[in-house]
């Protein structure tokens, strides 16, 4: 069963979309690229008071301490940004996820000029990355929303805790590494936006929703009532057999036959229900809207019954049969503000069809 | 590109595991802090292994025994005040360049060690602790980057040795002054190549011209003394004190005393300088006295590190006391001082006596050639020289040159005012020098080497005037040297200025943000935002209460103005401001963002 795509209305525009164009991932500059820290104020109070001191003595110690502690200021503005000048970052994160809950994404800071040069070294299959004597050190974390800083090397592989905090694909992530290394002098940061090989669908959580079987909607929903099926049509009659229930003879063919028949009923009709979700601008109210559609939803498939749901999502209102839970979040994860059109319900059969705004 | 939120990467864990990353911290500190103040334990006369238990002390209750403050904060401040100890001393001269080094090496490892502990305190990206030989490694190379790097960068800081440098390529001769020397003689036709290189440091009650000898016969060309005579030797007590007999003319009246002690610093000295006059010296040198007060150690004289400490008597006088000092003049004063100079031409003594014409007393004839040549010549250290065939060369700079240095200024000085009787000779030494506020000591260069005059008045004594100061530079403008001067007294002062205001900045800041109660600085977005919808909510009449969140706000405004966007407004702020969210970021359509808040307040503001 395929969704009907419907003529796109107005959407909302998507801002600073998601970054496309392969696992090399594209940075942003920073508002503040990196700061001092309060080392560097201290060596910087120190210097000068050494310069002031040997302009006027012109005691050589003081000369060598003023160069000492300007090397040390100069080397740690330097070394963290050209550390960070030559890291890339690759991320894999897992395609599904709900709203709140953690998940685990998989990172690898890696050193581009060194694995350049290190393929240059060692080129052919099997070469193994040799650690460099004094790897660069670095924070690492997840943004949108923030996940706990980690410490890593530049080289290193492993994976962050973060819980996504709003319903979304995320065909991207975003993420803060800073290093002070080594001095810990200037703290300079790097913004990464990596496009994820795979999109995360965050979907919503999903809310207690009881669902009634052949009901017409679900507690709290609008719904209207549309005719329904008769689950228990006579297909045909058959003589009867032991076992037969008395009711289920047929008394005008046995009175025609001379013998007892039996009716033979079409097997019951399957369930059906049709969600309209329509979320609201104000996700105060278009979030639980989600949810309630996810929870309404899963009820309905785990009574085994068959499940349309109509949303609006980026390129237009989409209506489409969902069979599995996972294909249920990401329809959700996928829907946008607005509210779809009303589908006619022929091409899914006789459904109840629920609005949940 | 909106502000990204969470805490801040480094954690405020105070309490300190010293069996952990954070021990090797605080023993880095402690040793770097008592380095520090073990540099000068020895020149101040403070026992070494005080000084030394002092400093690790510090430095350990510093990085470990502070609950309230971060490590990354106290670390750092036990380190910087090392430095600083370490700057003290190094300005008295008791650090070497090695131990400078060497507290360089530990304060650079030890901040290493603090980037290192603070990684350890964070969850590892790969499940597994941070290895320690990453930071030992680390300090490696970063001490040995910081300590190449430094001595590339030394010659650059060392000023004084610059300086010497460039004075030295100027001419080959400029790398000692005549006034160290005990030559008996100042020659008015030789010009003075002095550089930066420091003379000699000097610690005194009061500042003071540091004479160390006086000329009296003059020759049209040369000052030499009248009393050829070879210096007494003085004779020292135990506690290698000389007594200095009075000179001639030796005050007679009101002094004051000022103690010096001079610390030699150039290669050779054969005077004792001192405030005038010098009454008592104590050196462990064999010193001898001159009749006219001054003292020599032309038989063992001083070389680098030499000290001694003089008590001078200091005239106490002043403009009017000098005014009333009328009398006879003593034979030998007249004689020696006050005669006028047979070496000079008509016309100079015409012009001292037109010049004095109308001051009724010794000291108002001083001022007024002293005003006269303060309106009439120059002061430039490249100012002509007389030619050789010239036999006087005060005549030819009053009337040819118009230009010179103290030492021809002076000169004039004392040639004019024998003329018109009054006693004076020429004195030569160093002016104070200039003040280090942190050590007290005036520090002298050759360049302040100068010649002045000292006029005799009776029951005074010898006072000193220095004409030079009232002749204006050749060719400069005042602002310009004013400024400049300005900045050369005050580089320290300007120093801590800007320590000051740096300090001062970084406290409000992290007061500010204290008071604020806020993780960090809200973005400037968002305040503005807010500042807008405040200013949308005063329009209304309904104020904004102190405790109201910007959603809970724009939503009884939106009721209020029944404009139900602004509740957008008031999420976007929320979000954006204090969750640290980025909402302008990729996301589903219908979320609200920045340029839908930003165009509601721009509709309703108007």
């Amino acid at each position: 069963m395929t969704g009907r795509s419907m003529p796109a209305p107005p959407v909302h525009p998507i801002k600073n979309g998601p970054i496309k164009g392969g696992p090399t991932p594209a940075t942003e500059r920073p508002r503040a690229p990196g700061e001092f820290t309060f080392g560097a104020l201290a060596v910087t109070g120190v210097v000068v008071l050494a310069i002031g001191s040997a302009a006027a003595s012109g005691e050589p110690a003081l000369g060598l301490l003023a160069a000492f502690g300007s090397a040390l200021l100069v080397l740690g503005v330097i070394a963290p940004n050209a550390a960070l000048r030559r890291v890339t970052v690759e991320v894999a994160a897992p395609a599904d996820a709900t709203v709140g809950r953690e998940i685990s994404v998989e990172v690898e800071v890696r050193a581009k000029l060194h694995h350049r040069r290190r393929a240059g070294r060692r080129a052919g299959p099997g070469a193994v990355p040799t650690a460099p004597f004094a790897p660069v050190t670095c924070m690492v974390r997840v943004l949108d929303p923030a996940s706990e800083w980690h410490a890593a090397c530049v080289g290193e592989r492993g994976n962050i805790r973060w819980r996504p905090a709003r319903r979304a694909v995320y065909e991207s992530l975003r993420l803060e590494i800073r290093s002070a290394w080594p001095f810990g002098v200037f703290q300079r940061r790097r913004l990464f936006v990596v496009a994820l090989r795979d999109a995360l669908h965050v979907a919503p959580v999903p809310a207690a929703v009881e669902y009634r079987r052949g009901a017409a909607g679900a507690d709290g929903n609008a719904a209207r009532a549309v005719p329904r099926p008769e689950g228990d049509t006579v297909r045909s009659v058959r003589p009867y057999v032991a076992g037969d229930s008395i009711r289920r003879i047929h008394w005008p063919s046995t009175a025609r036959a001379g013998e007892l028949m039996t009716r033979e009923l079409e097997p019951p009709a399957s369930m059906g229900l049709l969600i309209r979700l329509a979320v609201d601008r104000d996700p105060s109210v278009g979030e639980p809207a989600a949810s309630q559609a996810l929870g309404l939803g899963i009820a309905v498939l785990r009574h085994g019954d068959r499940l349309v749901l109509a949303t609006r999502e980026r390129g237009g209102d989409v209506v489409a049969a969902v069979v599995t839970q996972r294909e249920l979040g990401r329809r959700l994860a996928r829907a946008v503000s607005g509210e779809p059109m009303l589908m006619p319900t022929d091409r899914f059969g006789e459904m109840n069809v629920t609005d949940i705004r | 590109m909106s502000r990204t939120g969470g805490a801040h990467p480094r954690g405020e864990r105070h309490a300190v595991d010293l069996r952990g990353p954070y021990g090797f911290v605080a023993a880095g500190a402690a040793t770097s802090v008592a380095l520090a103040t073990t540099a000068g334990a020895a020149r101040f006369r403070l026992p070494v292994p005080l000084a030394l238990g002092a400093g690790a002390l510090v430095g350990l209750l510093a990085v470990a025994a502070l609950p309230s403050v971060p490590k990354r904060v106290a670390t750092p401040f036990a380190l910087v005040s090392g430095g600083f100890v370490l700057v003290r001393y190094a300005q008295a001269g008791a650090v070497s360049a090695g131990f400078t080094i060497a507290w360089g090496m530990i304060t650079v490892a030890t901040l290493i060690a603090l980037e290192h502990a603070e990684q350890v305190e964070l969850r590892p990206l790969n499940g597994n602790p941070m290895p320690g030989r990453f930071a030992f490694r680390s300090a490696l190379i970063g001490v040995a980057a910081v300590i190449g790097l430094s001595l590339v960068l030394w010659p650059f800081f060392d000023f004084a040795g610059a300086r010497a440098a460039r004075g030295d390529a100027a001419d080959q001769f400029s790398s000692s002054t005549p006034n160290l020397d005990d030559s008996g003689v100042m020659d008015t036709r030789s010009r003075p190549r002095l550089t930066d290189a420091v003379v000699m440091k000097v610690k005194a009650d009061r500042p003071a011209f540091w004479r160390g000898a006086v000329f009296d016969s003059w020759d049209g060309r040369v000052w030499t003394r009248s009393d050829a005579r070879d210096p007494a030797p003085l004779l020292s007590n135990r506690d290698d004190q000389v007594i200095v007999p009075a000179g001639l003319g030796a005050r007679i009246g009101g002094h004051r005393v000022n103690e010096q002690t001079f610390e030699i610093v150039a290669e050779y000295a054969a005077v004792v300088f001192a405030a005038p006059e010098a009454v008592e010296v104590e050196s462990d040198h064999l010193l001898a006295a001159r009749a006219d007060g001054t003292v020599a150690a032309g038989f063992d004289p001083f070389g680098p590190g030499a000290r001694y400490t003089v008590r001078s008597h200091e005239p106490d006088a002043t403009e009017s006391s000098l005014r009333a000092a009328l009398g006879p003049l003593p034979f030998e004063i007249a004689q020696r001082y006050a005669t006028p100079v047979a070496a000079t031409s008509e016309r100079v003594r015409a012009l001292a006596r037109r010049i004095t014409a109308h001051a009724p007393t010794n000291y108002d004839k001083v001022r007024a050639i002293e005003a006269w040549l303060g309106a009439n010549v120059e002061y430039s250290l490249d100012a002509a020289l007389p030619p050789a065939a010239v036999a006087d060369s005060v005549d030819w700079f009053l009337f040819e040159g118009r230009a010179g240095w103290c030492e021809q200024i002076a000169s004039t000085l004392v040639v004019m005012l024998r003329e018109v009787d009054v006693p004076a000779r020429i004195a030569t030494g160093f002016v104070t020098g200039s003040h280090d506020p942190v050590s007290g000591r005036y520090t002298v260069r050759e360049r302040d080497a100068h010649a002045w005059a000292e006029v005799w008045f009776p029951g005074v004594g010898w006072q000193g005037f220095d004409p030079t100061a009232a002749v204006p530079l050749a060719g400069e403008s005042p602002q310009v040297h004013s400024l400049f001067g300005w900045l050369q007294r005050n580089t320290l002062l300007v120093a801590a200025g800007i320590v000051l205001v740096a300090a001062l900045g970084f406290v409000t800041r992290r007061v500010g943000r204290r008071l604020a109660g806020r993780r960090g600085p809200r973005p400037a977005w968002a305040g503005r935002a807010l500042a807008d919808l405040e200013r949308i909510g005063a329009r209304a009449g309904r104020a904004r209460a102190p405790a109201e969140t910007p959603r809970r706000f724009a939503a009884a405004l939106a009721a209020r103005l029944d404009e139900p966007a602004l509740m957008l407004v008031g999420e976007v702020i929320d979000r954006e401001g204090y969750a640290g969210e980025v909402i302008d970021r990729e996301g589903y359509a219908g979320e609200p963002d920045r340029s839908e808040a930003r165009a509601t307040l721009e509709r309703l503001l108007g």
